[in-house]
């Protein structure tokens, strides 16, 4: 069931908001000891709220698609009078005393929050395997990791603890889990979503999006966590005005064969429902990823500059990148700046003759807990690196992206595919993702 | 009033800000990683044209709030 049936159930009184938050609650209580998607269930808080939004149904308020809809956020994102840890042992303990905007505008669209999805420590790293608070686990095979930083919430959703969980993504931290537990992540263009009240990572690419079971829930969610007076622009009217460019170099190269078929299989379903697709040279994204991890490093840093003496409550990969970053030198963070607007120029240009990319979202399905290195072809790289190379450099551009579930591999993982658009046009991508989720 | 760089860092007010905080061993392990990286940086910022755009950081629309 998605959003769109869940809100038929509950308007015509097959289901009550309370009987769908209870089986959501009841599913969390079953996988969570398993999987640890969430840190924190707020199972009273929900269901108060849940009898009060079938109140207001019987009363006639409706308060729209999400209108009793169990949702998890993650635990960087502020929910007053609910603990949020942001994954790290710095903020074991904190409460916040208001909550975010985008938890206020949920909340105010009928969503029931169920509690706080767990999270690579402090957001910086893409396993989900977190000292403080526990591994996360992959729903499709628990040996292995669920993708990151926003673990929690991909497999919170896979599994049907709930029907939509926020993440964030600085470096793919939306799209990774998405790709690697099956679901839809849309990471948005850079500022659409109001980042206030949510632990900063990047100051200049971090981003705030939905992870969902379908591309119209994710819909449903942006258009959920938008300011009232924000205009998207619209899709195009026929699906043969769109354009996909799918890129001679990159993207396909050091990728696994079946991530390499089950995609290259989508482009050419596009092509059937009559979207045009022509390939394209990408500008250099090994230079886009450059800029993106010095940024990162030096932003990051300086963020956490003044827990620097706490060393013991940092795990040792996330210390690890922090201690890089104190060492980046202000003149090569603005070197960085200036070829990221260079770069953003390249891109522009090519997307003045297509409409959006299409390219996988990871390398490979999801690694094993602990692995270090992955394969691909033939050659090994580190995991972390190997499993943001496609979608870190979206970041640093600021345009969207969107994951999408595209097939599974022989050992039954879901493989995910990408597709990046021009800002603020995330009506289009989520058209072309539908057109590509309903193929057989 | 000039100092030499000498002086600053033998110098007990400033010692604090110029000092490492990093051993040098923490040093060392970072920038294993880290100057292969920065100097992929410089080879790309050796290829910008001269007269490269003078607004030249990108700025985020909005300062985000921490969290707590």
């Amino acid at each position: 069931m998605n959003i769109l049936e869940a809100g038929q159930a509950l308007r015509s009184r097959r289901i009550s908001c309370l009987e769908l938050t209870d089986q959501c609650l009841d599913q969390i209580a079953k996988l969570n000891p398993r999987l640890n998607a969430f840190f924190t269930v707020t199972q009273d808080t929900a269901r108060i709220q849940a009898q009060r939004l079938d109140h207001e149904l019987a009363n006639g308020r409706d308060r729209g698609p999400l209108h009793g809809i169990p949702i998890a956020h993650k635990d960087l994102i502020s929910t007053k009078g609910v603990r949020t840890t942001s994954g790290s042992k710095l903020f074991r303990d904190n409460i916040p005393t208001v909550d975010a905007p985008i938890v206020e505008k949920l909340a105010a669209g009928g969503a029931v929050m169920l509690g706080k999805t767990g999270l690579h420590e402090l957001a910086y790293g893409i396993t989900s395997d977190n000292p403080h608070f526990g591994t996360i686990r992959n729903p499709c095979d628990p040996a292995r990791i669920p993708g990151g930083s926003s673990g929690g919430s991909g497999a919170a959703v896979a599994t049907d603890m709930v029907f939509l969980a926020t993440g964030t993504d600085t470096g793919g931290s939306i799209r990774i889990p998405a790709s690697f537990c099956g679901v839809v992540g849309l990471k948005p263009t850079y500022g659409l979503v109001d980042r206030s009240g949510i632990q900063p990572l990047g100051l200049s690419l971090d981003h705030i999006g939905p992870l969902t079971r379908t591309v119209a829930d994710a819909g449903i969610a942006l258009e959920a966590m938008l300011d009232g007076d924000t205009q998207l622009r619209p899709a195009p009217s026929s699906r043969q005005n769109i354009r996909i460019g799918l890129p001679e170099n990159f993207y396909f190269a050091h990728v696994s064969g079946e991530v390499r078929d089950a995609v290259q299989k989508a482009a050419q379903a596009a092509e059937r429902f009559g979207v045009r697709v022509t390939p394209v040279k990408v500008p250099d994204i090994d230079a886009l990823n450059d800029v993106g991890r010095v940024i990162l490093l030096a932003e990051a840093s300086a963020m956490y500059q003044p827990y620097f003496s706490r060393r013991e409550d940092f795990g040792a990969d996330v210390l690890a990148l922090l201690d890089q970053g104190r060492l980046v030198p202000a003149t090569d963070y603005i070197n960085a700046q200036r070829i990221r607007k260079m770069l953003v120029s390249e891109f522009r240009a090519l997307f003045s003759t297509i409409d959006c990319l299409l390219t996988p979202t990871t390398p490979t399905t999801a690694p094993l807990i602990g692995q270090k290195q992955v394969s691909l072809d033939g050659e090994m790289m580190d995991t972390r690196l190997a499993t943001t190379r496609l979608v870190r450099g979206i970041n640093v551009l600021g345009f969207p992206a969107l994951s999408l579930p595209c097939g599974k591999s022989a050992e039954g993982l879901p493989i995910g595919l990408q597709l990046i658009g021009r800002p603020f046009e995330e009506k289009l991508l989520l058209a072309l993702a539908e057109v590509l989720e309903a193929r057989p | 009033m000039f100092y030499t760089q000498w002086q600053l860092i033998r110098s007990p007010r400033s010692s604090n800000v110029l000092k490492p905080e990093l051993s040098s061993d923490q040093i060392e392990t970072a920038r294993l990683v880290l100057d292969p990286l920065l100097t992929r940086i410089r080879t790309q910022t050796e290829k910008l044209p001269p007269q490269a755009d003078s607004a030249l950081v990108y700025l985020p629309v909005d300062e985000p709030e921490a969290g707590q």
